[in-house]
């Protein structure tokens, strides 16, 4: 009686522990590797959209498409830590430190044109990514303050180094530098 | 639970019913039940021993700089006013209110002007691996940075000396107004909310001064009450004539008892004073449980005049005004003595500091500097918190520099952390116990707002109230699984805020999706327009015509040698190497759209 009793319950002991077992393998699986389309998006919309390139991908999709097939979180300077905060968060991964190889986490910039000087070769319209300069060959071009997203991309392309990466706060007051005394 | 919900259920109810029945002074007016609350261990006496330091002085000198950030209040940045290399005297306006509830920037005392520009020591904040989910403060500001010259100068030809300063009394309340505006006054309880813009609220019935200060280890407030209650009640008093309300009550937790005294005899001495409202008892004292977080703004409220304001509603909208006691203190500085806001009392406290004590600081004072003078343990150190052990930041970078809203500074070690139950440990799943949602003040439902937070759920977590939630943390110091409750709302309300405020990102990902889309169409389109005119130059070779020569003749180079056939096979070599461009191409692109859907 007792024996056959014990059986029963080794069996449906077995069973539990098989279940339970299905349940963590399947939890396990289903991690990061398998997520799919809505969770790429969700990735994305963390992302901050500066759309560098910093991170080692054509821009913040890609990377957000990376991530979700077990990239690291920590590739992003712009998002900087609070951006892993939330990947971690979002993906239930460990936070870790920005992998300052791809750039170090700066305040938001936008790009101004030294307008006097441009010289009209249009290089860093085709350079930046969210169509935030607007201009004419051989004609001054400037830069749509509120679409720059700050990325830097411009910066490079200009043969006559007119772009200046400005602090968003100090706008206008382009005048002040860092004077160490 | 059990013993905290008895000790809750006396403190709420059964005291203030004895006391009013007995008479007792500060009970005489009804108070009235605040739902929720926790009863942590206050940790205030610490740092209680000494009377206030003042800065400058022989015990704590001038840090050797400053660091001013643009924003030390909600709303937009002050803009500067100084150029780096100019020199500043003590009270010089250094940036200016600019735009949306925005507050002056003085200079905190004398020196030059060193830089104007982020801080970038404070902008390298490197998380540790490992550690538990807390929001830090974001020290990544443009700062206006003094080294001090030590000699704590006022402009000589300042436009008004503290000397020639009308009494108040006999001024217009705009131009009160105005001063306090010009003095650069942000909510000092906190959350920093532009003084000068709640004192131009209309219709207020009662102003309440909140001396509750409700959270463990903190005691600027108290300290403030116990040695400068003449000041806090005629700042009282100022505020109520500038918003015209009837009642001006001060509201303080029982079991600050010197406070209390103090307080009492201030406004005693008010009374027996001849004061142009007619001798009416215009200042009173409320005593409010000793329950955290009683010293809410809208708890507090809720608490003296039993109203509620909505959700979304400002206490104005109800007629009820809220300012902390150390703010009354600042607007009384700004009218009598023409002194903006330079400096702040707050407490330096926590197991890591070998003297907690409570100081009158600079604004922009490096944090190192306090600690240090607070006798700084390292070694002792578990995390630094600007702020309680319950709402506070945490801090990573000791250069950070003293806000106008920093009331404390809290060196906590494990024991402090462990005492109110944030354990620094990783956090367990939530358990479904429900022990959250009795705590809160706010009739939230925590786990609900902690599983929305937790997967951005943006529409649940507003639905379920999350931006009613004051972050008071009741529900993470009753959590058995240890969750930082607070710390995710912080994150969520953050994100809900980035979402609704600019879009920004969106916007970006919008411009970009479509800048791509542009080129993708571009470059066939390219290919197109070449294919289309080779074509035609096959047509018109076929017709007879010789390309080559209106061209040549044109450029006034001699006339080509090639004959109509070399150049009618070297065009069709041409449109052969377009197509397949343009066929790779479009291959391409349609790979491109593959993989991005
Ligand atoms: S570094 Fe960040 S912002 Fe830049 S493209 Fe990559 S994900 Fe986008
Ligand atoms: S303007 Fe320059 S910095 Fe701004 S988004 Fe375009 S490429 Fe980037
Ligand atoms: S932190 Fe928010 S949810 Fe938690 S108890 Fe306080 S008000 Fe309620
Ligand atoms: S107290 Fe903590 S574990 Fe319990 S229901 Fe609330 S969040 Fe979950």
């Amino acid at each position: 009686m007792i024996n056959i009793l014990g059986a029963v319950l080794l069996t449906v002991a077995l069973l539990l522990g098989f279940l339970w077992c299905m349940v963590r393998l399947h939890g396990g699986i289903a991690g990061r590797s398998t997520l799919a389309g809505p969770a790429v998006e969700r990735i994305n919309k963390v992302l901050p959209q500066t759309q560098c390139g910093q991170c080692g991908y054509a821009g913040c999709l890609p990377y957000a498409q990376a991530i979700a097939a077990g990239e690291n979180i920590n590739r992003c300077p712009p998002g900087g830590s609070q951006t892993i905060r939330r990947l971690a968060k979002l993906l239930d991964l460990p936070e870790m430190p920005l992998d300052v190889s791809h750039g170090w986490h700066l305040p938001k910039r936008v790009a101004v044109i030294r307008e006097p000087e441009c010289i009209g070769c249009t290089k860093c319209i085709q350079a930046c990514p969210v169509d935030a300069i607007v201009g004419a060959p051989k004609l001054m071009h400037t830069v749509i303050t509120a679409d720059c997203t700050g990325c830097d991309l411009c910066v490079d392309p200009c043969p006559v180094d007119c772009i200046d990466m400005l602090p968003l706060a100090v706008q206008g007051l382009s005048t002040i530098r860092v004077v160490n005394t | 639970m059990s013993r905290i919900s008895r000790s809750l259920l006396i403190k709420k109810y059964i005291k203030p019913f004895l006391f009013r029945l007995a008479g007792k002074p500060g009970w005489l007016s009804p108070i009235y039940a605040l739902p929720g609350g926790i009863v942590p261990a206050p940790n205030k006496q610490v740092s209680l021993q000494h009377k206030i330091i003042g800065m400058p002085s022989s015990q704590l000198p001038l840090p050797s700089q400053l660091i001013l950030p643009l924003k030390q209040h909600q709303g937009d940045d002050a803009v500067p006013v100084v150029r780096p290399g100019q020199y500043v005297y003590k009270r010089q306006l250094i940036a200016a209110a600019h735009g949306n509830g925005s507050v002056n920037l003085h200079a905190p005392t004398s020196g030059f002007i060193t830089a104007i520009d982020f801080q970038l020591a404070a902008v390298n904040i490197r998380p540790q691996p490992g550690r538990p989910w807390h929001q830090s403060i974001d020290p990544r500001q443009t700062a206006i940075v003094i080294k001090t010259d030590g000699n704590d100068l006022t402009d000589p030809e300042l436009p008004l000396s503290p000397l020639e300063v009308t009494p108040w009394q006999q001024r217009h309340i705009d131009e009160l107004r105005q001063a306090v505006f010009e003095a650069g006054i942000c909510g000092l309880g906190g959350a920093g909310f532009p003084t000068a813009i709640k004192l131009s609220a209309s219709a207020i019935k009662t102003l309440i001064i909140n001396g509750a200060e409700c959270e463990p280890y903190i005691t600027a407030d108290e300290a403030l009450m116990r040695e400068y209650a003449d000041e806090i009640v005629e700042g009282s008093r100022i505020i109520q004539t500038i918003v015209g309300a009837q009642d001006c009550v001060i509201g303080i937790e029982e079991d600050k008892h010197e406070a209390i005294k103090a307080i009492q005899s201030a406004i005693a001495g008010l009374e027996s004073a001849n004061h142009p409202l007619g001798g009416l008892p215009v200042v009173k004292l409320v005593l409010v449980p000793a329950i955290y977080p009683s010293g809410g703004e809208k708890q507090l409220i809720r608490i003296i005049t039993g109203i509620q304001p909505m959700s979304g509603q400002r206490p104005s909208d109800v007629g009820v005004l809220c300012h902390s006691v150390a703010t009354a203190r600042a607007i009384f500085k700004a009218i009598t003595d023409a002194e903006p806001l330079i400096s702040r009392v707050t407490t330096l406290t926590g197991s890591a500091l070998r003297n907690p004590v409570n100081v009158e600081a600079l604004i922009g004072t490096p944090l190192s500097h306090l600690l240090q003078f607070a006798g700084f343990d390292p070694s002792a150190l578990e995390r630094l918190l600007v702020g309680g052990p319950l709402m506070g930041y945490v801090v990573d970078d000791f250069e950070t520099p003293l806000l106008k809203t920093s009331n404390c500074l809290l060196a906590a070690s494990q024991q402090d952390i462990q005492s109110v139950k944030a354990s620094s440990v990783p956090h367990r799943d939530c358990i479904r116990c429900d022990f959250c949602a009795p705590v809160c003040p706010v009739k939230l439902q925590p786990q609900t707002l902690y599983f929305a937070s937790r997967h951005q759920r943006h529409d649940s977590a507003v639905q379920n109230g999350i931006l009613d939630c004051i972050e008071c943390g009741a529900c993470a110091a009753v959590c058995p699984s240890q969750i930082p409750l607070v710390a995710y709302y912080r994150d969520e309300k953050a994100l809900i805020h980035e979402e609704a405020d600019c879009g920004e990102s969106s916007r970006w990902q919008a411009l970009f999706e479509k800048h791509q889309q542009r080129q993708a169409d571009n470059v066939v389109a390219v290919q197109q327009r070449k294919l289309e005119k080779l074509q035609d130059k096959l047509v018109s070779i076929a017709e007879g015509e010789n390309p080559g020569k209106e061209a040549a003749v044109e450029s006034g180079s001699p006339v080509t040698h090639k004959s109509a056939e070399q150049i009618k096979s070297e065009i069709e070599a041409a449109v052969a190497r377009t197509r397949a461009r343009k066929a790779e191409l479009l291959s391409k692109a349609d790979i491109n759209k593959d993989g991005s859907q």
